[in-house]
């Protein structure tokens, strides 16, 4: 049996509604100039095998949906989200920076999401009837 | 001197302020209290508004509140329980980014019912921009100064028979 001890506690987050979610405030940055950048919510999704950001978050941080590969998520219904590659890095207070190939939605999306590619370079623990997320920032 | 056996419930002390002397055989503590308790800490508490500013001299020259009298061995226990815990709150509060942004979104739907689809750029408790396209948000944001804009979008309320998936 594998013992992990996390370094950092993190509460979850609330819906204006009341309800509450595992998310992170994380900062996006542009690689290129660190003064692009902004702070935004993100729900720690173990469902997503990448990271998915709304697309208008890229031109916010500088970048262009234009310089970057295509890719598509298959959702559970059958349905797809489109999204372009590009280069950004995900910071936190706690965790640190991470340099990702993130994907930026080219339809409207209402959340943003952290997925297995975040996850992989951490480790994650969720505790759901306490409503905490405990993170030791190495893989 | 109270030793807390009378029967009584201990009264409770908001106190940000001690002033601790140590010998070989106790630890004393004086009690004081010079501004309102932090409003995020969530405790119950005194509210004390308009606080001077005192100097060093003011401060040890007030009487104390209450006066804490620990054996050595109950001041080496304080001290045990304080060296674990501490570095582990410190990482909490310093998790707690934004907590002011989220806890005034939280509580406050209808500042934002207007704003349902679009984003908001929060800052402490202003509205600072909104729109539909966040680089604008942004922007405006920049423009009155924000270096690093807060980004929310604003939900809509589901209703009991709604929930969320990732996807």
């Amino acid at each position: 049996m594998t013992t992990v001890v996390y370094q950092v506690q993190i509460p979850y987050l609330w819906h204006a509604n009341g309800g509450r979610y595992p998310g992170l405030i994380v900062q996006v940055q542009n690689p290129s100039y660190s003064a692009n950048v902004v702070e935004i919510v993100a729900e720690l999704d173990s469902g997503a095998e990448y990271s998915l950001f709304n697309g208008k978050l890229a031109k916010a941080i500088g970048l262009d949906l234009a310089d970057g590969e295509e890719f598509r998520f298959e959702a559970t219904n059958r349905s797809s989200i489109n999204a372009i590659i590009l280069r950004a890095i995900i910071y936190h207070p706690d965790l640190g920076s991470f340099p990702m190939d993130l994907r930026f939605s080219t339809d409207d999306i209402r959340r943003n999401l952290l997925g297995r590619d975040f996850f992989n370079q951490m480790q994650l623990g969720f505790r759901e009837h306490h409503m905490e997320v405990y993170v030791t920032p190495v893989p | 001197m109270a030793d807390g056996s009378n029967g009584k419930e201990a009264p409770t002390i908001y106190a940000n302020i001690v002033i601790s002397k140590l010998n070989v055989n106790e630890m004393t503590m004086e009690l004081n209290c010079f501004a309102k308790p932090d409003k995020g800490s969530g405790q119950k508490g005194p509210v004390i508004t308009n606080v001077p500013v005192e100097s060093d001299e003011d401060v040890l020259a007030r009487e104390p509140i209450a006066r804490v009298i620990l054996t050595f061995s109950a001041a080496q226990e304080l001290k045990r329980s304080l060296d674990l815990a501490m570095p582990k709150i410190e990482q909490l509060r310093r998790s707690s980014v934004r907590v002011r942004e989220m806890n005034f979104y939280r509580g406050h739907p209808d500042r934002f019912a207007e704003f349902v689809g679009e984003w908001v750029a929060l800052e402490g408790e202003t509205i600072v921009a909104h729109g539909n396209d966040p680089a604008d948000v942004v922007e405006k944001a920049r423009e009155k100064g924000i270096k690093i804009p807060f980004l929310l979008r604003v939900e809509s309320k589901q209703g009991k028979n709604e929930g969320n998936i990732g996807l």
